[in-house]
């Protein structure tokens, strides 16, 4: 099954009364366990293609499916309910509820999803001790390091076990070793079959991925393959967190 | 200081709108607090004020017959006296445009005998036109209630019919001995004794003629009554003059009975009875000022935290902290400044509204009014609270400058906590954090401002529903008021034909038991107390006693709450007591309320103020008919269903008995005894409750400010919960359970602070009254009230509700 299908996908906002074509027609299939970088100049039309796939936007035209379900014609209400299944967003500036604790902060998508807070703080403490957060459960998000923080918004990402993880520059925030943990962490979990759709204009990021997509002017222009399509065998998620 | 002038202007060039909003938002909420402010000191001053302008009358003198054969003149060459005017009833009778006579109350003019009365003392405050002038026998000033009844205005005609005499039952008034007169209405005034009506005279309808009218039209044989009032010099000696005036009626036997009434009673119960009308506005204006200093200085604190974000680099620049505290501190007083001056326009425009109650009939300059050293001073605290409050956040800002973020979580709500761990819908448990956990920096939202104003409106709610339901339990229960019986078939200046009604009375199965009484007045401790002698002719009916017993025997007396406070004094004391021909030592057997007891306006039982004696002690001799003493009877019925057709057979025998119960006989069958006092907090017992209504509208608004400033702030926070999959339904939610939580908090704590406070209020209000402190919870209102306010808060939620449900995830994301 394919986790994301687009077809003849297109976006026009309106921007200060001027129609902006952000996406002009996007064809793109990613299979299961696939992690796909998209690369392109800023304005190209990445963050929309992402908002597009979490259902955060509405297509103008054209056909957009999440793990074989077309999102286009859902409203706002089923789109949220198909994010809970499907969908775990990483931000570039991490988006975490400051006023809740980093363990809240992991339990509150499986609780919205219906879980109870037992099982949802169960899991929540599991993806943090899977990825070296443990000690911070009961921290504000606000203590924590760059790095840290964009481990925590993963954790979060991960919390109802997503058919797709969608990252937008999710190194964007981060020093070097910020980003490096952060990417380690996406190789983890790919190994593992997670799917990841992460856009980013950092081409050492992209390349962490199996295939390159690079977008211009609202299309895609090539797809290749990354140069390191696979994990590093010899590090698992908790050194890379301690790195 | 050019640094902070130069930055202060920069900062008005770029923010002037939001400062602008800042201050029209003071200058609405300093304008209420104001305009309630200056509306309470007007409404408590206005009687005095009056008093003042009007040149009222320290002492009225009535008499049985007549006192214009040269009575009141001695009496005006007394010394102490300042002035006299003498006063006489006039029979006029308004005609319709058929030339019948209009009659729908007693007949009320009053002439001004000797051109004193109504121009240099007892002057009206006129409140359109003028007075009429004296040589003018067609000039008449009418009061409110006249002008009212007959759709009257300045420069009304009026044909009327003068009588010299009337009979008993008006309805059989022959046309043809009245003599037509034409009148112009050249204005409409109040005296004082309209302000809080002592007997139904006081505020009936009204006209005022002259002494031209006098003359041409009066028989001085044929007057219904005269009566003189007098101006003594401060601290004369009311009983000595009293005695004065006594002697001079002694040697003038065409006078009669002397009714002598000294003016302070009446004006301690004017005043008291626009008391709580003056407190409920300043206590309105003390909570809103409140409300509006944790609403606005909230505001102001938020915006020199925006504002602050510029410290930095100002710091870096030079600036010093205490610069940067005076741009801050400069900023605040000019915005202030600005609402203050907005608050006082709006305070004057709304001037007219006040005073409210009684007190508007008493103000001598009704219209808007300028208290120009209370705007003043409301003005200069505006600006220093303001300032202040400014100053503080700023201080607060400058010692955790440089501290990095604390590392705990911002202070969890247990509550919320407890929702969670309860298993509760997340929309729940995200609304409860919402509403309790007012979070820091941008996403600051002021919980604790809306908790407070809401739990102050609903406090004063309880307070004002409480204080309410208590006066309309004494206004509604006459036994609470004292009126311990059914009716009063009362004589006024006439006696009982007591052989008559005690066969009515005796032996009649509707009747319980009925007591005899005798109007009259005493003075205790050398001060004049209206009184009435009761005396059991069945069982004993007597005003309801709050302690001890009713007096048995000549040397005992009862007195009211209010004048035992006045002499210290307590049940079981004694104090020298004058009546009749002279003084002599009472014990005081117990302490009672009176309802209204007395003739006319002549020394009248009102709650704690009178006396009860035994009837002997105050009864007149009758040769005529030495059985016939009583002036007034009070009847209990029987209250067994099955006695009805009796009972009312016998109020038919009680009327057939007054001849008529017409006003002029003033004999009358009459089942309520309510006190003036009462029936004037009766009229404005709606007042408390507006002023809560106001507090509670002022607290609705709070909760939907902090509502959209919530969502407002917050609106990141919503938006990532929308990408972790929470749905429009889920974010309304979210909103509403947190107006909920909000308005229940202040719901839990202010009912039973609004009960308590309720019910304190009313106890101290009963001690003052001199009735029992009967409290009454309004459990009604409680039971309502609960979930009132939680409908109120979430339909107050529905707007900024829908609001975060479109929240759009993706735009705010991006723009964040």
């Amino acid at each position: 099954m394919n986790v994301l299908e687009t077809t003849g996908l297109r976006k026009t906002y309106e921007s200060e009364g001027v129609p902006v074509r952000a996406l002009r027609g996007v064809d793109m299939v990613m299979d299961e366990g696939e992690f796909i970088a998209v690369m392109g100049p800023s304005g190209c039309g990445k963050s929309t293609l992402l908002n597009l796939a979490a259902g955060l936007d509405s297509p103008s035209d054209g056909e957009i499916a999440v793990a074989g379900e077309s999102l286009v014609g859902k409203d706002e209400n089923q789109l949220a309910r198909m994010r809970r299944a499907h969908i775990g967003i990483v931000f570039q500036f991490f988006n975490l509820l400051e006023g809740m604790s980093v363990l809240e902060n992991v339990a509150l998508p499986a609780i919205i999803a219906g879980s109870s807070r037992k099982q949802a703080e169960t899991r929540a403490r599991d993806l943090l001790d899977l990825l070296g957060l443990a000690d911070k459960a009961r921290n504000a998000p606000g203590v924590l390091s760059g790095g840290q923080r964009q481990r925590l918004a993963i954790a979060r990402a991960l919390a109802n076990k997503p058919t797709l993880v969608l990252a937008d520059e999710p190194t964007g925030a981060l020093d070097t070793a910020g980003g490096a943990e952060v990417l380690e962490l996406f190789r983890r979990l790919h190994a593992d079959g997670q799917a990841i759709l992460m856009v980013t204009h950092d081409q050492e990021v992209a390349d962490a991925a199996d295939r390159i997509v690079t977008m211009r002017d609202g299309r895609i222009e090539d797809g290749t393959p990354g140069t390191s399509g696979s994990p590093s065998p010899d590090l698992t998620f908790k050194n890379a967190a301690e790195a | 200081m050019s640094a902070v002038k130069f930055r202060t202007r920069a900062e008005f060039r770029a923010r002037w709108r939001a400062w602008l909003g800042l201050a029209l938002l003071i200058g609405l909420f300093g304008g209420i607090v104001l305009a309630a402010a200056a509306g309470a000191r007007r409404t408590a001053t206005a009687y005095s004020r009056m008093v003042r302008e009007t040149r009222d009358a320290d002492v009225l003198v009535g008499v049985e017959h007549t006192g214009l054969t040269g009575f009141y003149d001695e009496m005006a060459r007394l010394p102490g006296v300042t002035a006299t005017g003498q006063l006489a009833g006039v029979n006029i009778v308004p005609v319709d445009a058929a030339g019948k006579p209009d009659i729908v109350d007693d007949p009320a003019g009053i002439a001004s005998v000797d051109d004193r009365v109504g121009y240099t003392i007892f002057r009206p405050t006129v409140l359109a036109g003028r007075v009429p002038r004296p040589e003018r026998a067609d000039e008449i000033l009418a009061n409110p209630a006249m002008a009212h009844l007959h759709h009257l205005e300045v420069g009304s005609k009026v044909s009327a019919l003068v009588f010299r005499d009337l009979p008993d039952d008006l309805r059989q008034i022959d046309s043809s001995q009245g003599q037509p007169v034409s009148l112009t209405v050249v204005g409409i005034g109040v005296v004082p004794t309209e302000v809080v009506p002592v007997s139904p005279r006081d505020s009936g309808p009204q006209f005022t003629v002259t002494s031209a009218f006098y003359r041409a039209y009066a028989d001085p044989e044929h007057i219904p009554f005269d009566a003189a009032v007098v101006r003594l010099e401060p601290g004369t000696d009311i009983s000595r003059f009293r005695g004065q005036v006594d002697a001079i009626a002694a040697v003038h036997p065409e006078v009669g009975q002397v009714f002598f009434t000294p003016q302070a009673d009446r004006r301690v119960a004017a005043e008291r009875s626009i008391a709580p009308q003056a407190v409920a506005l300043g206590a309105f204006a003390a909570l809103a000022a409140l409300t509006a200093f944790l609403v606005i200085g909230q505001l102001l604190g938020r915006q020199r935290a925006l504002e602050s974000n510029d410290d930095p680099a100002l710091r870096s620049l030079g600036m010093t902290p205490r610069q940067l505290f005076a741009v801050a501190t400069v900023r605040a007083a000019t915005v202030a400044a600005a609402g203050g001056l907005v608050a006082v326009a709006l305070a004057i425009s709304t001037s007219a509204l006040f005073p409210i109650g009684p007190a508007g009939v008493a103000e001598p300059h009704p219209g808007p009014a300028v208290n120009v050293a209370l705007l003043a001073a409301g003005v200069v605290a505006i600006i220093l609270l303001l300032a202040a409050r400014v100053a503080v956040s700023s201080w607060r800002a400058a010692i955790s400058s440089g501290r990095r973020a604390r590392a705990d979580v911002t202070r969890p709500s247990r509550l919320a906590e407890t929702a969670a761990g309860l298993g509760c819908p997340a929309s729940v448990t995200t609304g409860v954090r919402m509403a309790l956990e007012s979070g820091r920096g941008a996403t600051a939202v002021p919980v604790r401002t809306t908790v407070t104003g809401t739990l102050i409106a609903i406090t004063a709610l309880l307070a004002a529903l409480t204080f309410g339901t208590s006066l309309n339990n004494l206004v509604a229960t006459p036994r609470l008021y004292g009126q311990d019986w059914d009716v009063v078939y009362d004589a006024g200046f006439s006696v009982i034909p007591t052989a008559a009604a005690s066969a009515l009375l005796h032996g009649n199965p509707s009747v319980a038991a009925f007591s005899g009484g005798v109007y009259g007045d005493v003075t205790v401790a050398g001060r004049q107390v209206a009184a009435v002698g009761i005396e059991a002719i069945t069982d004993s009916v007597f005003p309801t006693l709050l302690a001890g017993r009713p007096p048995r025997v000549d040397d005992e007396i009862v007195l009211g709450t209010s004048v035992l406070s006045r002499l210290h004094r307590r049940v079981g004391d004694v104090v020298t007591v004058g009546a009749g021909d002279g003084e002599r030592p009472m014990r005081v057997v117990g302490r009672a309320v009176f309802p209204k007891m007395g003739r006319g306006t002549f020394s009248t039982t009102s709650l704690g103020e009178g006396a009860a004696v035994a009837a002997s002690v105050l009864a007149q001799p009758n040769p005529d008919a030495p059985a016939d003493i009583y002036n007034f009877m009070l009847i209990r019925w029987n209250p067994d269903p099955a006695q009805a057709a009796i009972r009312q057979r016998t109020v038919t025998g009680l009327l057939e008995l007054a001849a008529g119960c017409s006003g002029a006989s003033g004999q009358c069958v009459s089942a309520l005894q309510r006190p003036g006092l009462i029936d004037g907090y009766s009229r404005v017992r709606a007042t408390p409750l507006v002023l809560a209504g106001l507090l509670a509208a002022l607290a609705l608004a709070t909760l939907a400010h902090t509502l959209v400033t919530s969502i407002r702030r917050r609106r990141r926070d919503l938006a990532i919960l929308k990408t972790l999959g929470f749905v429009r339904r889920q974010v309304s939610a979210a909103v509403a359970w947190q107006s909920t939580v909000l308005a229940a908090i202040a719901v839990v704590i202010g009912v039973p602070l609004g009960v308590a406070a309720g019910r304190w209020l009313w106890a101290m209000f009963a001690d003052q009254l001199g009735v029992a402190a009967t409290a009454r919870t309004p459990v009604v209102a409680v039971v309502v009230v609960v979930p009132a306010a939680i409908v109120a808060a979430n339909l107050i939620a529905a707007v900024p509700a829908r609001m975060a449900a479109r929240t759009r995830a993706a735009v705010v994301l991006r723009s964040e």
